[in-house]
Protein backbone atom coordinates (compact mmCIF):
# COMPACT_ATOMS: atom_id res chain seq x y z
CA UNK A 1 0.00 0.00 0.00
CA UNK A 2 1.28 3.18 -1.13
CA UNK A 3 1.90 6.19 1.77
CA UNK A 4 -0.81 8.03 0.05
CA UNK A 5 -3.23 5.23 0.53
CA UNK A 6 -2.06 4.19 3.66
CA UNK A 7 -2.75 8.12 5.10
CA UNK A 8 -6.07 8.28 3.36
CA UNK A 9 -7.25 4.94 5.26
CA UNK A 10 -6.24 6.40 8.49
CA UNK A 11 -7.91 9.72 7.20
CA UNK A 12 -11.03 7.95 6.47
CA UNK A 13 -11.31 5.92 9.11
CA UNK A 14 -10.32 8.87 11.84
CA UNK A 15 -13.56 10.89 9.99
CA UNK A 16 -15.83 8.25 9.47
CA UNK A 17 -15.90 7.56 13.35
CA UNK A 18 -16.00 10.94 14.36
CA UNK A 19 -19.16 11.35 12.53
CA UNK A 20 -20.43 8.54 13.81
CA UNK A 21 -20.44 10.28 17.67
CA UNK A 22 -17.34 8.19 18.75
CA UNK A 23 -13.43 8.55 19.63
CA UNK A 24 -11.05 8.49 16.60
CA UNK A 25 -7.29 8.28 17.01
CA UNK A 26 -7.40 12.60 16.97
CA UNK A 27 -9.92 14.67 16.14
CA UNK A 28 -10.38 15.08 12.35
CA UNK A 29 -10.34 18.75 10.74
CA UNK A 30 -12.14 19.22 7.82
CA UNK A 31 -11.81 22.84 7.31
CA UNK A 32 -14.88 24.16 4.52
CA UNK A 33 -12.19 26.40 2.83
CA UNK A 34 -13.72 28.50 -0.12
CA UNK A 35 -12.19 31.37 -1.49
CA UNK A 36 -9.63 31.23 1.22
CA UNK A 37 -7.67 28.22 -1.50
CA UNK A 38 -7.20 31.23 -3.94
CA UNK A 39 -5.84 33.49 -1.30
CA UNK A 40 -3.16 30.41 -0.28
CA UNK A 41 -2.89 29.00 -4.29
CA UNK A 42 -2.36 32.97 -5.16
CA UNK A 43 -5.14 33.16 -7.35
CA UNK A 44 -8.17 35.75 -7.74
CA UNK A 45 -11.71 35.33 -6.73
CA UNK A 46 -12.72 35.28 -10.04
CA UNK A 47 -9.86 32.82 -11.07
CA UNK A 48 -11.27 29.95 -8.72
CA UNK A 49 -15.03 31.51 -9.69
CA UNK A 50 -14.42 31.28 -13.56
CA UNK A 51 -12.73 28.52 -13.99
CA UNK A 52 -12.95 25.43 -11.77
CA UNK A 53 -9.55 23.92 -12.89
CA UNK A 54 -7.87 26.60 -11.09
CA UNK A 55 -10.00 26.05 -8.10
CA UNK A 56 -9.40 22.52 -7.95
CA UNK A 57 -5.41 23.21 -8.60
CA UNK A 58 -6.01 25.45 -5.34
CA UNK A 59 -7.49 22.88 -3.21
CA UNK A 60 -4.78 20.39 -3.95
CA UNK A 61 -2.26 23.05 -3.49
CA UNK A 62 -3.50 23.58 -0.27
CA UNK A 63 -4.03 20.03 0.94
CA UNK A 64 -0.02 19.38 0.20
CA UNK A 65 0.73 22.13 2.34
CA UNK A 66 -1.52 21.73 5.27
CA UNK A 67 -2.28 18.19 7.47
CA UNK A 68 -6.42 18.38 6.91
CA UNK A 69 -8.42 15.04 6.92
CA UNK A 70 -10.95 15.87 4.42
CA UNK A 71 -12.31 19.08 2.58
CA UNK A 72 -14.52 19.40 0.10
CA UNK A 73 -13.18 19.34 -3.84
CA UNK A 74 -14.20 22.52 -4.42
CA UNK A 75 -16.42 24.66 -1.82
CA UNK A 76 -16.36 27.82 -4.27
CA UNK A 77 -18.98 25.91 -5.47
CA UNK A 78 -20.83 27.74 -8.28
CA UNK A 79 -18.91 27.35 -11.08
CA UNK A 80 -20.11 30.28 -13.11
CA UNK A 81 -19.67 28.50 -16.78
CA UNK A 82 -23.48 27.32 -15.62
CA UNK A 83 -25.04 30.40 -14.78
CA UNK A 84 -23.46 32.46 -17.56
CA UNK A 85 -24.58 30.20 -19.89
CA UNK A 86 -27.86 30.11 -18.64
CA UNK A 87 -27.56 34.06 -18.20
CA UNK A 88 -28.83 34.08 -15.11
CA UNK A 89 -30.06 36.84 -13.32
CA UNK A 90 -29.68 36.24 -9.41
CA UNK A 91 -25.65 36.41 -9.16
CA UNK A 92 -23.17 38.87 -9.73
CA UNK A 93 -19.17 37.56 -10.00
CA UNK A 94 -16.21 38.83 -9.43
CA UNK A 95 -14.14 40.27 -12.19
CA UNK A 96 -17.64 40.97 -14.03
CA UNK A 97 -20.07 42.87 -11.70
CA UNK A 98 -17.45 42.32 -8.97
CA UNK A 99 -13.97 43.11 -8.04
CA UNK A 100 -11.93 40.59 -9.19
CA UNK A 101 -10.74 39.87 -5.48
CA UNK A 102 -14.96 39.35 -4.14
CA UNK A 103 -16.07 36.45 -3.71
CA UNK A 104 -19.59 35.41 -6.12
CA UNK A 105 -22.52 37.31 -4.14
CA UNK A 106 -26.34 35.85 -4.97
CA UNK A 107 -28.46 38.60 -5.61
CA UNK A 108 -31.95 38.44 -4.08
CA UNK A 109 -34.56 40.17 -6.15
CA UNK A 110 -37.40 43.03 -4.39
CA UNK A 111 -40.55 41.14 -3.37
CA UNK A 112 -42.34 42.59 -6.64
CA UNK A 113 -39.73 40.74 -8.11
CA UNK A 114 -39.51 37.29 -6.71
CA UNK A 115 -39.12 34.70 -9.44
CA UNK A 116 -42.12 33.41 -8.28
CA UNK A 117 -45.44 35.21 -7.69
CA UNK A 118 -47.48 34.56 -4.88
CA UNK A 119 -50.50 33.46 -7.19
CA UNK A 120 -48.82 30.64 -8.83
CA UNK A 121 -48.48 28.26 -5.58
CA UNK A 122 -50.71 25.89 -7.41
CA UNK A 123 -49.03 25.71 -10.21
CA UNK A 124 -45.81 24.43 -8.09
CA UNK A 125 -47.80 22.31 -5.92
CA UNK A 126 -49.65 20.66 -9.04
CA UNK A 127 -46.15 19.98 -10.60
CA UNK A 128 -42.91 21.29 -9.39
CA UNK A 129 -40.80 19.77 -12.12
CA UNK A 130 -42.98 21.22 -15.24
CA UNK A 131 -43.16 24.71 -12.99
CA UNK A 132 -39.61 25.06 -12.88
CA UNK A 133 -38.74 24.48 -16.59
CA UNK A 134 -41.96 26.49 -17.68
CA UNK A 135 -42.06 28.85 -15.50
CA UNK A 136 -39.21 29.47 -12.98
CA UNK A 137 -36.74 29.25 -15.46
CA UNK A 138 -37.29 31.21 -18.08
CA UNK A 139 -38.08 33.95 -15.42
CA UNK A 140 -34.54 33.53 -13.79
CA UNK A 141 -32.72 33.68 -17.03
CA UNK A 142 -32.27 36.41 -19.36
CA UNK A 143 -32.39 33.81 -22.87
CA UNK A 144 -34.07 31.49 -21.80
CA UNK A 145 -38.60 31.88 -23.38
CA UNK A 146 -41.38 30.58 -21.66
CA UNK A 147 -43.54 27.90 -23.64
CA UNK A 148 -45.82 29.90 -26.38
CA UNK A 149 -43.23 32.36 -27.01
CA UNK A 150 -40.78 32.49 -30.21
CA UNK A 151 -37.84 30.51 -29.45
CA UNK A 152 -34.67 32.08 -29.76
CA UNK A 153 -31.33 30.97 -31.11
CA UNK A 154 -29.97 32.21 -27.07
CA UNK A 155 -33.13 30.48 -25.79
CA UNK A 156 -31.57 27.20 -27.45
CA UNK A 157 -28.16 27.60 -26.54
CA UNK A 158 -28.64 28.32 -23.21
CA UNK A 159 -30.37 25.60 -22.37
CA UNK A 160 -28.13 23.22 -24.60
CA UNK A 161 -24.78 25.14 -22.97
CA UNK A 162 -25.78 24.95 -19.70
CA UNK A 163 -26.42 21.14 -19.82
CA UNK A 164 -23.07 20.58 -21.17
CA UNK A 165 -21.56 22.63 -19.11
CA UNK A 166 -23.35 21.16 -15.75
CA UNK A 167 -22.54 17.51 -16.80
CA UNK A 168 -18.81 19.32 -17.64
CA UNK A 169 -18.29 20.38 -13.73
CA UNK A 170 -19.76 17.21 -12.38
CA UNK A 171 -17.39 14.96 -14.25
CA UNK A 172 -14.38 17.19 -13.57
CA UNK A 173 -15.42 17.27 -9.72
CA UNK A 174 -15.50 12.75 -9.60
CA UNK A 175 -11.84 13.58 -10.72
CA UNK A 176 -10.97 16.18 -8.40
CA UNK A 177 -12.22 13.77 -5.82
CA UNK A 178 -9.94 11.24 -7.00
CA UNK A 179 -7.06 13.57 -6.81
CA UNK A 180 -7.87 14.36 -3.11
CA UNK A 181 -7.46 10.38 -2.50
CA UNK A 182 -4.64 10.05 -4.43
CA UNK A 183 -3.07 12.77 -1.81
CA UNK A 184 -4.13 10.95 1.22
CA UNK A 185 -7.11 13.43 1.67
CA UNK A 186 -10.61 12.63 2.19
CA UNK A 187 -13.93 14.12 -0.02
CA UNK A 188 -15.56 15.56 3.01
CA UNK A 189 -19.58 15.33 1.68
CA UNK A 190 -21.18 13.85 -1.36
CA UNK A 191 -24.93 15.03 -2.58
CA UNK A 192 -26.68 18.08 -1.42
CA UNK A 193 -30.36 18.56 0.04
CA UNK A 194 -31.84 21.72 0.92
CA UNK A 195 -35.14 21.70 3.24
CA UNK A 196 -38.27 22.86 1.33
CA UNK A 197 -39.10 26.28 3.24
CA UNK A 198 -35.66 27.61 2.60
CA UNK A 199 -35.38 26.44 -1.36
CA UNK A 200 -38.70 27.82 -1.51
CA UNK A 201 -37.25 31.00 0.40
CA UNK A 202 -34.09 31.25 -1.68
CA UNK A 203 -34.54 30.92 -4.97
CA UNK A 204 -38.56 31.00 -5.25
CA UNK A 205 -40.54 33.45 -3.40
CA UNK A 206 -37.42 35.05 -1.87
CA UNK A 207 -37.41 35.99 1.94
CA UNK A 208 -39.70 38.82 1.97
CA UNK A 209 -42.24 37.20 -0.23
CA UNK A 210 -42.18 33.85 1.89
CA UNK A 211 -42.27 35.83 5.21
CA UNK A 212 -45.23 37.57 4.08
CA UNK A 213 -47.14 34.04 2.64
CA UNK A 214 -46.48 32.57 6.31
CA UNK A 215 -48.86 35.05 7.60
CA UNK A 216 -51.43 35.41 4.42
CA UNK A 217 -51.33 32.02 3.03
CA UNK A 218 -50.03 29.48 5.28
CA UNK A 219 -51.65 26.79 3.90
CA UNK A 220 -50.26 27.31 0.07
CA UNK A 221 -46.37 27.16 2.08
CA UNK A 222 -47.39 23.95 3.50
CA UNK A 223 -48.55 22.42 0.40
CA UNK A 224 -45.94 23.46 -1.73
CA UNK A 225 -43.24 22.28 0.76
CA UNK A 226 -44.94 18.74 1.26
CA UNK A 227 -45.24 19.00 -3.17
CA UNK A 228 -41.03 19.64 -3.17
CA UNK A 229 -40.15 16.92 -0.60
CA UNK A 230 -40.28 14.16 -2.54
CA UNK A 231 -37.92 15.94 -5.49
CA UNK A 232 -35.78 17.39 -2.70
CA UNK A 233 -35.09 13.88 -1.51
CA UNK A 234 -34.53 12.31 -4.81
CA UNK A 235 -32.20 15.26 -5.60
CA UNK A 236 -30.53 13.90 -2.35
CA UNK A 237 -30.51 10.46 -3.03
CA UNK A 238 -29.11 10.71 -7.10
CA UNK A 239 -26.09 12.99 -5.29
CA UNK A 240 -25.25 10.91 -2.21
CA UNK A 241 -22.60 9.13 -1.54
CA UNK A 242 -22.77 5.30 -3.26
CA UNK A 243 -20.55 3.60 -0.52
CA UNK A 244 -22.95 5.28 1.90
CA UNK A 245 -19.86 6.44 4.22
CA UNK A 246 -19.88 10.47 2.90
CA UNK A 247 -22.60 12.59 4.19
CA UNK A 248 -25.18 14.43 2.31
CA UNK A 249 -24.93 18.21 3.08
CA UNK A 250 -28.04 20.28 3.97
CA UNK A 251 -27.39 23.50 4.03
CA UNK A 252 -29.60 25.47 6.27
CA UNK A 253 -30.49 28.99 5.68
CA UNK A 254 -33.39 31.09 6.51
CA UNK A 255 -35.72 28.96 8.44
CA UNK A 256 -34.96 29.60 11.91
CA UNK A 257 -36.33 31.60 14.51
CA UNK A 258 -35.95 34.25 14.92
CA UNK A 259 -36.24 34.69 10.45
CA UNK A 260 -39.51 32.53 10.96
CA UNK A 261 -41.61 31.93 13.91
CA UNK A 262 -41.44 28.96 15.89
CA UNK A 263 -45.09 28.29 15.07
CA UNK A 264 -43.87 28.17 11.41
CA UNK A 265 -40.79 26.06 11.97
CA UNK A 266 -42.57 23.53 14.06
CA UNK A 267 -45.92 23.27 11.79
CA UNK A 268 -44.03 23.82 8.47
CA UNK A 269 -40.40 23.51 7.71
CA UNK A 270 -40.11 20.44 10.58
CA UNK A 271 -43.43 18.58 9.47
CA UNK A 272 -41.22 18.69 6.14
CA UNK A 273 -37.95 18.36 6.85
CA UNK A 274 -38.16 15.56 9.52
CA UNK A 275 -39.00 12.81 6.81
CA UNK A 276 -36.81 14.18 4.49
CA UNK A 277 -33.83 13.32 6.68
CA UNK A 278 -35.37 10.04 7.62
CA UNK A 279 -36.28 8.75 4.43
CA UNK A 280 -32.21 9.42 3.94
CA UNK A 281 -31.02 7.67 7.00
CA UNK A 282 -33.49 4.77 6.42
CA UNK A 283 -31.42 4.52 3.15
CA UNK A 284 -28.45 4.49 4.81
CA UNK A 285 -26.74 8.13 4.36
CA UNK A 286 -26.08 10.51 7.29
CA UNK A 287 -26.71 14.39 6.81
CA UNK A 288 -24.91 16.99 7.44
CA UNK A 289 -26.54 19.49 9.04
CA UNK A 290 -24.97 22.75 7.88
CA UNK A 291 -27.10 25.01 10.41
CA UNK A 292 -25.65 28.51 9.12
CA UNK A 293 -26.16 31.36 11.63
CA UNK A 294 -27.96 30.42 14.65
CA UNK A 295 -29.97 27.55 15.18
CA UNK A 296 -30.08 27.01 19.05
CA UNK A 297 -33.59 27.87 19.52
CA UNK A 298 -34.29 24.08 17.84
CA UNK A 299 -31.70 22.12 18.97
CA UNK A 300 -34.14 19.86 21.71
CA UNK A 301 -36.43 19.50 18.27
CA UNK A 302 -33.38 18.01 16.37
CA UNK A 303 -32.99 15.44 18.91
CA UNK A 304 -36.43 13.79 17.55
CA UNK A 305 -33.77 12.40 14.96
CA UNK A 306 -32.62 9.04 15.09
CA UNK A 307 -29.42 8.79 16.67
CA UNK A 308 -25.87 8.83 14.69
CA UNK A 309 -28.42 10.17 11.63
CA UNK A 310 -27.09 13.72 11.35
CA UNK A 311 -24.11 15.20 11.84
CA UNK A 312 -24.84 19.12 13.54
CA UNK A 313 -22.37 21.80 12.03
CA UNK A 314 -22.68 25.04 14.39
CA UNK A 315 -22.04 28.44 12.79
CA UNK A 316 -22.88 31.11 15.41
CA UNK A 317 -24.89 29.04 17.43
CA UNK A 318 -23.24 28.02 21.01
CA UNK A 319 -21.54 24.65 20.37
CA UNK A 320 -21.24 24.10 24.14
CA UNK A 321 -24.53 24.07 24.58
CA UNK A 322 -25.28 21.92 21.30
CA UNK A 323 -22.86 19.45 22.50
CA UNK A 324 -24.85 19.63 25.94
CA UNK A 325 -28.26 18.73 24.20
CA UNK A 326 -27.20 16.92 21.37
CA UNK A 327 -24.12 14.87 22.60
CA UNK A 328 -25.47 11.95 23.24
CA UNK A 329 -27.18 11.39 19.69
CA UNK A 330 -25.28 13.25 17.08
CA UNK A 331 -21.75 14.46 15.86
CA UNK A 332 -21.15 18.37 15.90
CA UNK A 333 -18.24 20.16 13.71
CA UNK A 334 -17.83 23.90 13.62
CA UNK A 335 -17.92 26.14 15.59
CA UNK A 336 -14.66 28.24 15.03
CA UNK A 337 -16.18 32.32 14.56
CA UNK A 338 -14.85 32.97 11.03
CA UNK A 339 -14.35 36.74 12.14
CA UNK A 340 -11.67 34.73 15.00
CA UNK A 341 -10.22 33.94 11.92
CA UNK A 342 -10.37 37.00 9.85
CA UNK A 343 -9.36 39.48 12.72
CA UNK A 344 -7.69 37.24 15.50
CA UNK A 345 -4.60 36.62 16.06
CA UNK A 346 -2.81 33.46 15.61
CA UNK A 347 -2.66 32.67 19.43
CA UNK A 348 -6.22 33.57 19.91
CA UNK A 349 -7.40 31.38 17.67
CA UNK A 350 -5.27 28.71 19.18
CA UNK A 351 -6.71 29.61 22.26
CA UNK A 352 -10.33 29.31 21.01
CA UNK A 353 -9.48 25.82 19.00
CA UNK A 354 -8.51 24.37 22.52
CA UNK A 355 -11.24 25.95 24.85
CA UNK A 356 -13.74 24.14 21.66
CA UNK A 357 -11.78 20.77 22.00
CA UNK A 358 -11.49 20.63 25.66
CA UNK A 359 -15.38 21.66 25.56
CA UNK A 360 -16.51 19.57 23.11
CA UNK A 361 -14.85 16.79 21.89
CA UNK A 362 -13.29 14.65 25.30
CA UNK A 363 -15.45 12.50 24.20
CA UNK A 364 -15.21 12.09 20.31
CA UNK A 365 -17.89 13.05 18.00
CA UNK A 366 -16.49 16.67 17.15
CA UNK A 367 -14.91 17.17 13.85
CA UNK A 368 -13.13 20.71 13.56
CA UNK A 369 -14.16 23.38 11.13
CA UNK A 370 -14.90 26.56 11.11
CA UNK A 371 -18.18 28.21 11.98
CA UNK A 372 -18.89 29.21 7.80
CA UNK A 373 -17.07 28.23 4.99
CA UNK A 374 -13.74 29.69 5.33
CA UNK A 375 -13.07 32.70 2.56
CA UNK A 376 -10.03 34.97 1.53
CA UNK A 377 -10.60 37.38 4.59
CA UNK A 378 -9.34 34.50 6.50
CA UNK A 379 -5.76 34.70 7.87
CA UNK A 380 -3.32 32.23 6.32
CA UNK A 381 -1.53 32.37 9.50
CA UNK A 382 -4.92 31.74 11.34
CA UNK A 383 -6.08 28.73 9.35
CA UNK A 384 -2.39 26.98 9.69
CA UNK A 385 -3.11 27.77 13.54
CA UNK A 386 -5.95 25.78 13.33
CA UNK A 387 -4.90 23.35 11.93
CA UNK A 388 -1.74 22.63 14.78
CA UNK A 389 -3.83 23.62 17.52
CA UNK A 390 -6.32 20.49 16.25
CA UNK A 391 -3.24 18.62 16.10
CA UNK A 392 -1.57 19.42 19.54
CA UNK A 393 -4.44 19.35 21.64
CA UNK A 394 -7.21 16.94 19.68
CA UNK A 395 -4.94 13.67 20.53
CA UNK A 396 -6.74 11.10 22.44
CA UNK B 1 -41.74 8.71 0.11
CA UNK B 2 -44.75 9.42 -2.13
CA UNK B 3 -45.09 11.82 -4.77
CA UNK B 4 -48.73 13.91 -5.06
CA UNK B 5 -47.43 15.80 -7.58
CA UNK B 6 -48.43 15.24 -11.61
CA UNK B 7 -44.48 14.16 -12.51
CA UNK B 8 -42.84 11.63 -10.16
CA UNK B 9 -39.57 12.56 -8.88
CA UNK B 10 -36.84 11.61 -11.53
CA UNK B 11 -39.05 12.49 -14.32
CA UNK B 12 -39.54 14.64 -16.83
CA UNK B 13 -41.14 13.32 -19.58
CA UNK B 14 -43.09 9.97 -18.53
CA UNK B 15 -41.95 7.07 -20.48
CA UNK B 16 -45.68 6.15 -20.72
CA UNK B 17 -46.32 9.35 -22.82
CA UNK B 18 -43.44 8.27 -24.82
CA UNK B 19 -44.39 4.46 -25.73
CA UNK B 20 -47.36 6.03 -26.96
CA UNK B 21 -45.60 8.06 -29.50
CA UNK B 22 -43.48 5.77 -31.04
CA UNK B 23 -45.01 3.00 -33.90
CA UNK B 24 -44.93 -0.80 -32.80
CA UNK B 25 -41.59 -1.76 -31.92
CA UNK B 26 -39.75 -4.66 -33.78
CA UNK B 27 -37.44 -5.25 -30.95
CA UNK B 28 -36.33 -4.82 -27.15
CA UNK B 29 -38.96 -2.36 -25.79
CA UNK B 30 -37.43 -2.74 -22.25
CA UNK B 31 -34.48 -1.39 -23.96
CA UNK B 32 -35.88 1.61 -25.37
CA UNK B 33 -37.42 2.27 -22.45
CA UNK B 34 -34.29 1.44 -19.99
CA UNK B 35 -32.38 4.11 -22.28
CA UNK B 36 -35.18 7.14 -22.03
CA UNK B 37 -35.55 7.08 -18.96
CA UNK B 38 -31.65 7.31 -18.52
CA UNK B 39 -31.67 10.26 -20.47
CA UNK B 40 -34.66 11.96 -19.05
CA UNK B 41 -33.26 11.92 -15.86
CA UNK B 42 -30.09 13.92 -16.78
CA UNK B 43 -33.26 16.22 -17.80
CA UNK B 44 -34.55 15.90 -14.36
CA UNK B 45 -30.79 16.25 -12.55
CA UNK B 46 -29.99 19.34 -14.80
CA UNK B 47 -33.31 21.65 -13.62
CA UNK B 48 -33.57 20.69 -10.18
CA UNK B 49 -29.62 21.23 -9.56
CA UNK B 50 -30.23 24.40 -10.92
CA UNK B 51 -32.38 25.50 -8.12
CA UNK B 52 -30.95 23.62 -5.69
CA UNK B 53 -27.00 24.05 -6.16
CA UNK B 54 -26.32 26.94 -9.08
Amino acid sequence: MSAERELYEKRLKRYLTAMRNEKPDMVPIRPFVAEFTAKYAGFTCQEVTQDYRKAFAAVLRCVEDFDWDAVVGNMVYVFAGIPQALNLSYYAFPGVELSPQVGFQYLEPPEEKAFMLPEEYDLLIKDPTGYLFNVWLPRVSHDIVPPGEPVTFRHNLALLKGGMAMLDYFTALGGQNQALKERGVVPAICGILKAPLDILADKLRGYYGLARDLMERPEKVQKACEALMPHLFKVALLSADPEKQLPVTMWMHRSCVPLISMNHFQNIYWPTTKPILEALWKEGHQVLMYAEGNWDAHLETFRELPAGSIIYHVDRGDIFKARGLLKDRFALSGGIPNDLLAFGTPQEVREYCKKVIEGVAREGGYIMDAGAIIQNDAQIENVQAMTEATREYGQY
Amino acid sequence: MESQTRRAPGVCIPWEGKERELPPLTGDLELVRKIWEEIDLFAYIFIWHCLVSF
